[in-house]
């Protein structure tokens, strides 16, 4: 039976953490990509935002954090919601750290450099080097463990490393990586498993990060 | 008369998101309320140049034009030129939202065209995606290359807008002219030319371009092959 309509589109930062969620747990979930101004999308999500979640019982709920946490709740043994209730709330701050502190600077860093943005060098920059000491949170954090919360994958991993991929496919480039290997080797696990697969075939490594404007 | 012209006929557009010129038709048709059926021509991907493409347009670039006939399905004609695509829509349905001056305005026909041609032979064909591709190798950041050329042609176009701007680019009423200016000031956004403070007036009617819905449309961040991250941000 369908759990529900997911509006969004497979390769949003924000939308492919449910869809690995729903994958995990074996939600049969719809995907639906309405385009963010229709009049009939505004009625569900008045900032014409991705993701918007429609149950089959017609509720609706919106923003990433709440609808991911809403499918790994669904299954009643699911760990990835962490095991204790201090390490659920440990699920909850890199949640909203990736959310808060790292996802907005780093789309500030690349949206202009593809395009996506008016072009201006000294903002770029700025934008750069507020993202870089967040993302070093994360390389810091994960300097002597496997995964962010505990002994195992939790929702935690999904959703950072569902925020990171534009970072990966358009700015962490080959030499970033060198130099931060604990992050690039934990997203790389995070995103070869078999429920990543199953919603992005190709995670995108950036070789070398553009240094002005791309012309594509 | 015209009004039968726009349902005997029925509109193809060979499109990409990102190419100002096939915009200023996405647009156009937009202010017009012309119905276009759009095929999508990646042309980064070079779908431009595949053999299917080439026979309808041997300039291998987009726009193109396909006008049928609703009820038969045969072609009336194919146009391959933006311009030419602007003036064929406003010659065939000059009752639907006027776009030219009419044929007794003489002058102020030649104000909208002289505006267009900046954009379209001034600024546009040295900027463009072939120009990009040939100077790749060379030594020159395209960054600095496209900015000297628009900075260039919006030099112009600020000082002939002096002349004839209200709230868009031809007094207050639309005209071709925004429909070929607004792709323009987007794709120099786009590398870093600072129109709002070198060309101020460029900048207002760019502004007010903004708030008609028909460029909403029409924009390369608000189309079918936009790819989700290029899509507008909403509010």
């Amino acid at each position: 039976m369908s759990f529900g309509k997911l509006y969004g589109v497979r390769d949003n930062p924000r939308t492919t953490v449910s869809l690995v969620v729903a994958k995990e747990n074996n939600l049969d979930v719809e995907l639906v990509a309405p385009r963010k101004d229709d009049p009939e999308y505004r009625k569900l999500n008045p900032l014409g935002k991705f993701p918007t979640f429609v149950g089959a019982d017609g509720d609706v709920l919106t923003e990433s954090i709440a609808i991911a946490i809403y499918f790994a709740s669904q299954n009643e043994k699911t760990t990835l919601l962490g095991k204790t209730k201090k390490d659920y709330a440990a699920v909850i701050r890199w949640l909203s750290f990736s959310n808060t502190e790292v996802f907005p600077f780093l789309t500030s860093w690349f949206r202009p450099l593809i395009g996506a943005a008016p072009y201006d060098q000294k903002t770029v920059e700025e934008a750069k080097a507020t993202a870089l000491p967040r993302v070093s949170v994360l390389e810091q954090h994960l300097s002597n463990r496997d995964f962010l919360v505990g002994d195992h994958l939790t929702l935690a991993d999904l959703y950072v490393a569902s925020q990171l991929a534009r970072g990966f496919q358009y700015v962490l480039d080959k030499a970033w990586r060198a130099e931060n290997p604990h992050l690039t080797r934990w997203y790389q696990a995070v995103t070869a498993r078999p429920a990543w697969r199953a919603i992005i075939e190709h995670p995108i490594l950036i070789d070398e990060a553009p240094s002005g404007p791309l012309t594509k | 008369m015209s009004g039968e012209v726009k349902h005997k006929h029925k509109y193809t557009l060979y499109t990409y998101f990102r190419s100002s010129c096939s915009a200023r038709i996405r647009i156009a048709a937009h202010i017009k309320g012309i119905p276009l059926e759009y095929r999508y021509i990646h042309l980064v991907k070079g779908e431009q140049h595949g053999s299917e493409y080439t026979a309808l347009n041997p300039s291998e670039s987009v726009p193109t034009l396909i006008v049928t006939d609703a009820k038969s399905g045969d072609i009336v004609t194919k146009i391959r030129q933006s311009i030419a695509i602007l003036e064929y829509l406003e010659e065939t349905t000059p009752d639907l939202p006027r776009l030219i001056p009419g044929i007794g305005d003489a002058v102020g026909r030649a104000r909208v065209r002289e505006l267009v041609d900046i954009v379209a032979c001034d600024i546009q064909p040295v900027t463009n995606l072939r120009v990009l591709r040939f100077i790749e190798p060379l030594d020159v950041e395209a960054q600095v290359w496209q900015s000297h050329f628009m900075t260039l042609g919006f030099y112009a176009y600020e000082g002939l807008l002096r002349e004839s701007a209200g709230m868009y680019s031809v007094g207050d009423e639309l005209t071709i002219a925004d429909c070929v200016l607004a792709p323009a000031v987007d794709g120099a956004l786009r590398f870093g030319v600072d129109i709002k403070g070198q060309f101020p007036q460029t900048w207002k009617v760019w502004e007010n371009l903004n708030e008609v819905e028909a460029f909403k449309e029409g924009r390369w961040d608000n189309q079918e092959d936009t790819p989700e991250e290029l899509r507008a941000k909403a509010a």
